[in-house]
């Protein structure tokens, strides 16, 4: 039995979270007003967590697929299983391409996009295949690299004197509408709801007693941090500008000029970017694997080494990064992602409720 | 032993795939850009490089000492895109052109005037490469012109034509350095409109394109910033001129030094003058609705001290200085309202008072949004306090001195 102990779990919660959001403009749509979209998707995403923290609650020792199978009857746990394990595997194949595409645009050219998501998924598949607890613990050694790192390009910011605190304003000047509508379910889906994964490695948790304070602690840390460096694109870049951008933080850090001669500094961005990617990527890719662990009895080696050659198909799907992000942005935001990360824990979290219900319920008369 | 041959195969594969040999780039296939011109002809862009020749600045001593090489060489190329114009350089250069180091983005007023800079700003914002910090400059001219002139002291006339501006921004607040960045959020702004530098040449350029220029100690042309390119969405619609460009330093709070000429107020002595140095500068826009009326209230603030006196005062007698304080008051609120009343003729926003406007009110900016002419409607009523600190290192002028000296 493998296990997490709670600096493995935060260093995991944070990294993931973090993944490529501070890259992306989250909700850009709702103009200056998007920071008040990262609040409000927050607290939403809030919710989203509570439910996931009672369904681990009630079922302890239980991964996501055992709970799934346990409270579903055998065929519908089974498909929904099946289910969870290619929305994982295509979560993990996103930031597999998303990462292959930003290389490709920013520093090698001309590199195949095959090989560089070759190099990923290897080194991914390697992290897993040494298990859950071998890869926490690689994710607990990189958290406080990726935290200095992006203290210090706050800093930076800071002190390049970029910031313009008053391009926020006017604050809300359509209402509160278009912002819920830009947290609803967009931002949530990406990243907040994302989430959902550590259902299935929660159960490996050695001291459960503090799952839900590590995991809101975890959760809220990171929505700050994605609030600040929301805000610092807004206020570098201005909305209009951030409108056509393809890769907000890679702009706004390049225009990081200190004394001549600490400037273009988008490598560090990227590299950040990297650990977050990588953290996600395998993350969702262990997901998969112990998904399909559940159905079907093999090594862990080979499922390892099935579940990555299947990401890395896969991967070559969308015909081009644009139709990657358009695909991604407008289309599973908005339809495909909610399924998995709103109404099948929110089915899920009824079922167990009206179970534990009915069982209490079942132990008072005979008590009586 | 299989198991070991494929494990040595795969580290040596991942070794391979590793080196990123596919996008390798060495120094010296490179032709490094420190400059980048932009003119219309016959209808095609014509696109100037200025590109820098490492073994010419390495050898020289000194700066800008007449070597055997020009530190610089210019290519100039056309096409009908301006992507199109970039390729075709690869039809001269022997290397491959590197955008990274390209400080300047000089355009001409005729490609300002007629075709925009929306398709530029395009261009140089879409490559990886292109640094969004370069500076953005007008002229009236040929742009590529400017690429050709030799400054002394410096090696790399594209740095230089970029530490000018910053200088000047420091020591003079009239031009300001406008980053590429900087200017495009303006030109797609709805509130504010665009403005970049000119930059001129004066002087006979042709004298001064060659390295025997620099072994004299005169120059016979220098490159040097002059008046203030103002844009209506991404065309060129006109030109403001130094003291215009400082009222608008003024508005927009972008005063960090300056110095203010002003005429004596005591009898008999009106043609001598006073020079007052700001040395710190703030102003305040407070935009105001009164019968159903925008009005924008300009709190301007400064503090400085006497760096000149050309007239007899006592400067060491506090109600001379408040006299004082009240003459460049005067002067500056004259001079402001003088230049807004030219912005509203060319109704143009550079002071940033629409966007003072929709940051405070956004329904007052809605209904001024919706007349014809918005700068129009707005009048701007200017309080300046001027704070002289301190006379520097004498009190009284030194003609006082001479004042009743026989001989």
């Amino acid at each position: 039995m493998q296990k997490i102990d709670k600096y493995e779990l935060i260093a995991m919660m944070i990294l993931f979270l973090i993944g490529t959001s501070p890259l992306y403009e989250l909700g850009v749509g709702a103009k200056q007003d998007a920071w008040l979209v990262v609040i409000v998707a927050m607290l939403a995403g809030l919710l989203l967590l509570l439910v996931y923290l009672f369904i681990q609650k009630g079922n302890e020792e239980r991964n996501l697929f055992e709970i799934l199978n346990q409270h579903l009857g055998r065929i519908l746990g089974t498909i929904v299983t099946i289910a969870y394990i290619f929305y994982f595997s295509y979560e993990s194949m996103r930031n597999t391409r998303e990462f292959g595409d930003i290389i490709n645009i920013s520093f090698l050219p001309k590199t195949p996009l095959s090989v560089l998501m070759l190099i990923m998924i290897l080194l991914s598949a390697y992290a897993i295949s040494k298990g859950t607890e071998v890869f926490f613990r690689v994710v607990e050694f990189l958290l406080p690299f990726t935290i200095l790192g992006y203290f210090l390009i706050f800093l930076m910011f800071i002190v390049s004197k970029n910031i313009h605190l008053e391009r926020l304003q006017p604050v809300l000047e359509h209402g509160i509408m278009p912002v819920v509508r830009e947290a609803i379910p967009k931002v949530i889906s990406f990243p907040f709801g994302e989430v959902v994964v550590f259902l299935a490695f929660w159960k490996h948790l050695n001291n459960k007693k503090n799952l839900s304070k590590l995991s809101i602690f975890s959760y809220l840390f990171v929505g700050i941090l994605l609030l600040i460096f929301n805000l610092l694109n807004l206020t570098i870049l201005s909305p209009e500008i951030l409108s056509i951008t393809t890769l907000p933080m890679l702009r706004s850090v390049r225009l990081i000029e200190i004394a001549d001669f600490l400037e273009r500094l988008d490598p560090v961005i990227i590299l950040l970017i990297y650990i977050g990617i990588f953290v996600k990527m395998t993350a969702f890719y262990l997901g998969a694997v112990i998904g399909l662990s559940y159905l079907i009895k093999m090594s862990h080696k080979k499922l390892t080494v099935i579940v990555g050659a299947f990401i890395y198909t896969i991967s070559f799907a969308a015909p081009n990064f644009i139709y990657h992000t358009w695909i991604g942005f407008t289309r599973n935001l908005v339809y495909d992602f909610p399924v998995f990360q709103i109404w099948i824990p929110l089915a899920l979290a009824a079922v167990v409720l009206t179970k534990r219900l009915f069982s209490r319920k079942g132990k008072q008369t005979r008590g009586s | 032993m299989l198991r070991r041959l494929g494990l040595m195969f795969l580290l040596l594969s991942v070794a391979l795939l590793t080196g990123g040999c596919w996008d390798s780039q060495e120094l010296n296939t490179l032709s490094i850009i420190s400059a980048t011109s932009i003119d219309r002809s016959n209808g095609k862009w014509e696109i100037s490089f200025q590109v820098v020749i490492p073994q010419s600045i390495a050898t020289q001593t000194g700066g800008g000492g007449a070597g055997s090489q020009s530190p610089t060489t210019i290519f100039s190329t056309k096409g009908r895109s301006i992507a199109e114009a970039m390729q075709n350089a690869s039809l001269e250069t022997s290397r491959k052109l590197f955008f990274a180091h390209n400080s300047v983005l000089i355009l001409s007023e005729d490609v300002a005037r007629k075709e925009g800079v929306g398709e530029i700003l395009d261009f140089f914002l879409r490559p990886f490469e292109s640094r969004e910090t370069m500076s953005v400059l007008l002229t009236k001219g040929k742009a590529s012109n400017l690429l050709e002139v030799l400054i002394p002291l410096e090696k790399i006339s594209g740095n230089a034509i970029q530490r000018i501006i910053d200088q000047s921004q420091k020591n003079l607040s009239q031009a300001q350095n406008m980053r590429l960045i900087d200017f495009a959020r303006m030109v797609a702004s709805p509130d504010e409109s665009a403005m970049a530098p000119e930059l001129e040449v004066s002087g006979d350029l042709t004298k001064q394109s060659s390295l025997d220029a620099l072994k004299s100690t005169r120059n016979d042309a220098v490159i040097k910033l002059g008046e203030l390119g103002v844009f209506r969405k991404d065309k060129l619609v006109g030109w403001i001129d130094q003291k215009d460009s400082r009222s608008v330093a003024w508005l927009s709070d972008r005063v960090s030094s300056m110095i203010v000429v002003f005429p004596c107020s005591a009898k008999g002595q009106e043609n001598q003058l006073l020079s007052y140095r700001v040395l710190k500068s703030s102003t305040k826009l407070d935009p105001k609705v009164i019968h159903g009326k925008s009005i924008i209230h300009a709190k301007i603030s400064a503090t400085g001290a006497i760096d000149e006196s050309g007239c007899n005062l006592d400067l060491k007698n506090p109600e001379v200085i408040r006299d004082l304080e009240r003459t460049i008051s005067k002067q500056i609120g004259g001079d402001v309202m003088a230049t807004w009343s030219h912005l509203q003729e060319m109704n143009v926003d550079l002071a940033g008072f629409m966007n003072a406007i929709h940051r405070k009110d956004p329904s007052t900016w809605r209904n001024l949004m919706k007349t014809k002419r918005p700068i129009e409607e707005i009048s701007l009523r200017v309080q300046v306090k001027i704070n002289i600190e301190h006379t520097n290192m004498i009190t009284k002028p030194y003609s006082s001195l001479l004042k009743d000296q026989k001989f």
